[in-house]
């Protein structure tokens, strides 16, 4: 019998509140909820409800509420928050979140803590680090963060302590575009979506995925001026909707249509042959790898129409430089990555749209800008360095291989955590402190993740909820939210220089402390209290802007500050109008741009379509190359994950505004596949494979293809304390064998798994 | 797609429950005894045939109040502020069907206590002998009573109706068939009403009268078979959306209710009694017990089909 | 002139990413367990590969002729003068007769006061402040346009003037002033 709308009203509210685990130690609920401190007057500052960080402007409502909009100062973000950013405050006061130390009291990942004060727990944090130190040696010890201000300190503090093994979460996620772009342009490169004519994205999800500046460019530019949208993505996602030509790609094989597109621009003699010879190198032995990927090779490989593929590579063409092919983000498709990345590059090099609107740029800092200037326009921040910082000798742990160097600085390979703590390799690791990361959701193989940490001699994790992976901590540090932290100011520069600072737009909730203060505590403790010279977040700052306190007070007032105008070094209308602005400017070239100065920090100085420095690091590798992979047995079908625009990969399932949107991910299953395996949408289902297996139900449509079924990543927890989202969904990191790919040291995201009803 | 809005449930068309089902059924039951009782008392003085102490009247004296104040305690509990209810005697929007009812209910109600106190003088005065003034005066203007109280159980009747078919988004509900309907349903479940309440309590031996209301039945039942007719015929020729509900009555359980409820035990099972049970059976009590109480148990599924399945098929 | 509130929602731009049922619910302390705004992402409709969604905001239509109003029997239920369909409270006794009657479904009983509750262009809150509906400031893809039709220079009015729209259930007499550009893709499913 259904609810009828009495019983609905009396049971209202009730849904998700009573199910709480109120006597969950060291929560909200547990310790008892105060009234909401803070400015009824909006506070700019940074979101952290997923890892874009878009700047926000946020206040308090009558004393029991957050309202939390865009910063409209930052132009390209429009004032506008996703789902997410807008649920920030449903975390800040959620009962289930953790506001006090917490200690282990039974076995490891049983779920039964008490709470302890902050000197108990840095104490027994610093006792058993410095015992595995004298013991093991300090490289023993891991130490991985989420990226930003609060992998700053933290790694830091790993410095301090002696261990070079930090760790971002970039291998299980957006690494290999990052590390592609390295090998080819010597650094990180930006696409210019809201003035691209012609884009071609390889399920790069930004309408699902957010990123609000891309999102928006991409939307403005689709709707306002008429750009046109190809979509290569197996899963019909919103992205393909919105595209004007979706196809539903065979899974992995990304790289066969971007190199066929290469092989296209080249064979009908569509590129930029004047920018080739001026800004690349390695371009013949490129030119002669892609002859043999034709259109109609890519066609029986990828399943997409090579007369597409011509005739796109040809629209395309024609609409450059105005016209990008985009590098996506999540980088887990394939274990052949590195190429896929490449070959996207490539793409967009071919057409010359470097530094072209519409097409692919690089960040211009407040250094760089200013020499352009030839004045000091925009200000440049120091960056605070600590004398006597103890030398390191130890190798990091995913330095075994040379292929991978181009990681280490990049936030290493992530999951070989695993192989050092469960196989000695290179050798032992004994201990693990994590900060506001869940590689039980986002890296592969859940089990052996588990192994691990049964076996670490000591786990600490630093959170707001007991995650997935915070379950099995000996001792538990509970952050602030953001809401709640003062951060330092961060570089946000585009086209021109830009910086923004995270400030509290609240009183801290509970028992919690900011990361940055968090790290320089246990520093203390730990005796290395003389590498955090810092007093607070205030001293970091105005150190930052060097005593320049109306500066700081800008940047805060505004919460975002751009200086300067766009500048393209190949874009003669912002070249002029840049020169006429600056009157020392550079002078510009006789073609009316700054084309002469744009270089490239490779070994060459070129963009490096084919590169002796990888060739030398990862043998075979020096030439963009397809190679077959296999990634699912033949009677299994594959399996795709995908991000959900109301939820992160891993961080926000248990927030109660979100996971109210959403707390089970279907298996999307395509209509024929179902019909063959009986089954039918809302069907429990079993998807099993040799890593793993898992039980949920099937969501039957025609977006995705037959041989592939897909979910949304984060659901189906397995840790009691979040009580959310715990049992509910697919569990995709259990069904995700542990693989590396060559070169970008990525977890691969795809594999193969069987379905069946039950 | 997954849903990723968050739950539906608040979006559920049925929005009105068996309470406000009942509410209707109460309401058709009081004001059809009403007026097959005072019906039987006009053909009655028509004919210069006394009328007091007749069974049938003595029985819709007792279902008209009883019925009417039983529907109104349902319905004020069904409110979601039901200590604020006084607020709708005190506002009216007369766009509002709604506000037509309080209107008609507000006299309706207290004249139907009147007719029940004239009905039973005696027994009132036994225990309310400060009353006489006021009864003295009611049965001075007792047939204008009669006459006003007659008019305004048509108008519940149909109101019952007209309550639902304002609904214009539902396309079983919003049809001028309804009221008709209900008031058809209303008379057939008044005599029924008062049959078996009559046969219980107030007849001594086989009353001729009891035999009248039973004749009207007939036609009573025909009308109303007549108004589901040209509802789901009038549907099938109203568009796709009102099309599509006539699924109501092929599909799901309220299909079942309605051929078993509405049309078996509501409608063949009383033609087929008063026509074919042999002419033994016709004035025994228990005969006269089971077939009221087959029409009184169709109406009401009648009511809970109307309220059901008109309000799951939205356009 | 008096104003006439409408919203414009454009399909073709709007990627139910839920921005506006987030910010909708903080702005206006929407209990948890009801919402006054929810986007539906329908479908995908069409032939494979020639697939669609729709994007179906779901939320107070602002009739002009609203039946919520018409059936409400103590006027508790009334049209503002700025076009906005509202509610008063203190006259509102909670007989569901308007959460039944609203062809769209958008009314609910908000289960802390008690009262039927929808959207109500954030009249209390934001436009009271000068500013624009939430889910009108916070939409990413800019999809939502709001304003004084009555003003010829609105934006509101430009898009409508321009742009190809509809409005849903038009069959029923209701006369939405929530307009939907229509997507580029797929046919007009009112």
């Amino acid at each position: 019998m259904k609810l009828d709308r009495r019983t609905f009203i009396k049971g209202a509210g009730a849904g998700t509140a009573t199910c709480a685990l109120a006597t969950l130690p060291g929560s909200l609920a547990a310790l008892g909820h105060s009234e909401l401190q803070g400015s009824a007057e909006s506070v700019a500052s940074i979101c952290e409800m997923c890892s874009t960080r878009c700047p926000i402007s946020a206040r308090v409502v009558n004393g029991k509420n957050v309202s939390i909009l865009g910063n409209a100062n930052a132009k390209s973000f429009g004032g506008a928050v996703c789902a997410r950013g807008g649920a920030g405050h449903s975390q800040l006061y959620d009962k289930q979140r953790i506001v006090k130390p917490l200690k282990r009291v039974g076995e490891r990942g049983e779920g039964n803590w008490q709470e302890i004060e902050w000197d108990e727990a840095y104490r027994t944090i610093a006792e058993n680090l410095n015992r595995i130190k004298a013991e093991h040696g300090a490289q023993s010890v891991a130490f991985s963060s989420k990226s930003g201000s609060l992998s700053g300190h933290l790694f830091h503090l790993a410095k301090a302590f002696g261990s070079p093994n930090t760790f971002t979460h970039a291998s299980t996620c957006p690494g290999s575009y990052v590390i592609a772009a390295k090998a080819m342009f010597g650094g990180k490169i930006k696409r210019d979506l809201s003035n691209s004519k012609y884009i071609i994205n390889f399920g790069h999800n930004l309408y699902e995925g957010i990123n609000m500046s891309e999102t928006r460019g991409m939307m403005n530019a689709q709707m306002e001026k008429g750009a046109k949208l190809v979509v290569f993505e197996p899963r019909f996602s919103i992205v393909a909707d919105k595209a004007d030509e979706w196809y539903a790609i065979k899974p992995g094989t990304d790289v066969a249509v971007a190199l066929a597109i290469c092989h296209v621009l080249i064979k009908d003699d569509l590129y930029d042959k004047e920018f080739v010879a001026q800004y690349v190198t390695g371009f013949d032995e490129f030119a002669k790898e892609v002859n043999a990927y034709t259109p109609e090779w890519a066609e029986s490989v990828s399943d997409v129409p090579a007369e597409d593929i011509r005739r796109i590579t040809h629209e395309y063409a024609a609409a450059a430089p105005h016209a990008l092919v985009d590098f996506g983000h999540r980088s887990s498709f394939t274990t052949e990555e590195f190429e896929m990345r490449r070959a996207l590059y490539a793409a967009n090099v071919l057409v010359g749209n470097i530094e072209r609107k519409g097409g692919l740029y690089f960040g211009k800092k407040a250094a760089s800008y200013n020499k352009f200037a030839g004045d000091k326009v925009a200000p440049t921040l120091a960056k605070p360095g600590v004398d006597g910082m103890p030398k390191i000798d130890a190798k990091r742990i995913d330095m075994v291989d040379e292929q991978y160097a181009m990681t280490w600085s990049s936030g290493g390979i992530y999951q070989t955590i695993l192989d050092a703590t469960l196989d000695a390799v290179p050798y032992q690791l004994r201990a693990w402190v994590m900060s506001r990361t869940n590689p039980m959701q986002t890296m592969t193989d859940r089990a052996r993740i588990v192994e691990t940490l049964q076996k670490l001699d000591f786990v600490v994790a630093c959170d707001i909820y007991i995650s997935e992976s915070a379950a099995y901590a000996d001792i538990f540090l509970p952050e602030s939210t953001y809401l709640e932290r003062d951060e330092e100011i961060a570089d946000k520069s585009g086209k021109n220089p830009a910086y923004y600072v995270r400030q509290r737009v609240v009183e801290t909730i509970g028992d919690t402390k900011p990361s940055w203060q968090i790290w320089k505590e246990l520093a203390d403790e730990l005796g290395q209290g003389q590498f955090f010279p810092w007093e607070n977040m205030e001293t970091l700052q105005l150190f930052q802007v060097q005593r320049d306190v109306n500066l700081l007070r800008r940047i805060k007032d505004e919460g975002f500050v751009s200086f300067g105008k766009p500048l393209m070094l190949r874009e003669r209308s912002m070249v002029s109008a840049f020169a006429a602005s600056y009157p020392n400017a550079k002078p510009v070239d006789e073609d009316g741009t700054y084309a002469s100065h744009l270089s490239f920090k490779t070994p060459s100085g070129k963009i490096e379509l084919s590169s002796d420095k990888v060739e030398k690091m990862a043998p075979g590798r020096g030439v963009i190359r397809y190679r077959e992979v296999t990634m699912k047995k033949a009677d299994e079908l594959f399996f795709i994950q995908g991000k959900v625009a109301v939820h992160t990969n891993s961080a926000t399932q248990n927030v109660p505004m979100l996971a109210n949107l959403m707390s089970d991910n279907a298996l999307w299953i395509h209509p024929i596949t179902a019909g063959l395996l009986n089954i039918s949408s809302g069907d429990k289902i079993r998807i099993y494979n040799d890593t793993g297996s898992e039980e949920g139900h099937a969501l039957v449509t025609p977006g995705i293809r037959p041989d592939t079924v897909f979910a949304y990543m984060g659901c189906g927890s397995k840790n009691k304390e979040l009580a959310r989202a715990t049992g509910k969904g697919v569990h995709c990191g259990n069904l995700l064998p542990h693989v590396t790919s060559p070169v970008t040291g990525m977890n691969l995201h795809t594999t193969g798994v069987k379905v069946a009803k039950i | 797609m997954n849903n990723i809005w968050g739950s539906m449930e608040q979006y559920d068309p049925v929005v009105w429950n068996w309470i406000i089902a009942v509410y209707l059924f109460m309401a058709g039951l009081s004001a059809g005894s009403m007026l097959v009782a005072i019906g039987l008392k006009w053909y009655k003085q028509s004919r210069g045939q006394p009328t007091e102490g007749l069974p049938v009247i003595k029985a819709a004296a007792i279902i008209g109040p009883v019925a009417i104040s039983l529907g109104m305690a349902l319905l004020v509990l069904d409110l979601t502020k039901p200590f604020e209810f006084y607020h709708i005697l005190l506002n009216y929007n007369l766009t509002s069907v709604m506000a037509w009812g309080v209107i008609a209910l507000l006299i309706y109600i207290p004249l139907v206590f009147v007719f029940a106190a004239l009905v039973f003088e005696k027994q009132v005065l036994q225990y309310a002998p400060w009353l006489a003034g006021i009864l003295k005066v009611c049965r001075q203007v007792e047939n204008s009573l009669n006459k006003l109280i007659f008019a305004l159980g048509l108008g519940v009747g149909v109101y019952t109706g007209f309550l639902l078919s304002a609904l214009i988004s539902y396309p079983i509900l919003n049809t001028a068939v309804l009221p008709a309907l209900f008031l058809a349903s209303a008379l057939s479940v008044g005599s029924a009403g008062n049959i078996l309440v009559a046969t219980l309590f107030f007849s001594k031996k086989e009353s001729d009268c009891i035999e009248q209301v039973h004749r009207i039945e007939y036609p009573v039942a025909f009308n109303e078979a007549l108004c589901l007719v040209l509802l789901f015929v009038g549907l099938n020729f109203s568009g796709p959306a009102a099309q599509a509900a006539t699924a109501a009555i092929t599909t799901g359980t309220w299909a079942s209710v309605f051929w078993i409820g509405v049309v078996g035990l509501g409608l063949v099972v009383p033609v087929l009694a008063s026509t074919l049970a042999p002419k033994a059976w016709r004035h025994t009590k228990g005969f006269l017990i089971t077939v009221s109480c087959s029409t009184i148990i169709g109406v009401l599924a009648l009511r809970h089909f109307v309220v059901y399945a008109g309000q799951s098929y939205i356009s | 002139m008096t104003k006439r509130y409408v919203l414009v929602h454009d399909e073709n731009k709007c990627i139910g990413c839920q921005a506006c049922n987030v910010a909708c619910r903080s702005e206006n302390n929407v209990p948890e367990s009801v919402t006054r705004i929810q986007v539906r992402i329908e479908g995908p409709y069409g032939n494979f590969p020639h697939l669609h969604f729709k994007y179906n905001r779901v939320s107070c239509e602002q009739c002009e002729n609203a039946p919520c109003v018409k059936v409400c029997p103590t006027g508790a239920a009334y049209v503002n003068a700025d076009g906005i369909v509202s509610i008063n409270e203190k006259k509102c006794v909670g007989c569901l007769y308007c959460v039944a009657a609203c062809p769209y479904k958008v009314r609910f009983i908000n289960p802390e006061t008690r009262v039927p509750d929808k959207c109500d262009f954030c009249k209390e809150t934001r436009l009271a402040r000068g500013e624009e509906p939430a889910c009108v400031s916070v939409c990413p893809t800019q999809a939502l346009t709001f304003g004084d039709a009555n003003d010829l220079n609105s934006e509101v009015r430009k898009v409508l003037d321009t742009k190809p729209h509809y409005q849903q259930k038009v069959n029923l007499g209701t006369e939405p002033r929530v307009y939907r550009i229509p997507s580029r893709k797929g046919g007009i499913k009112a």
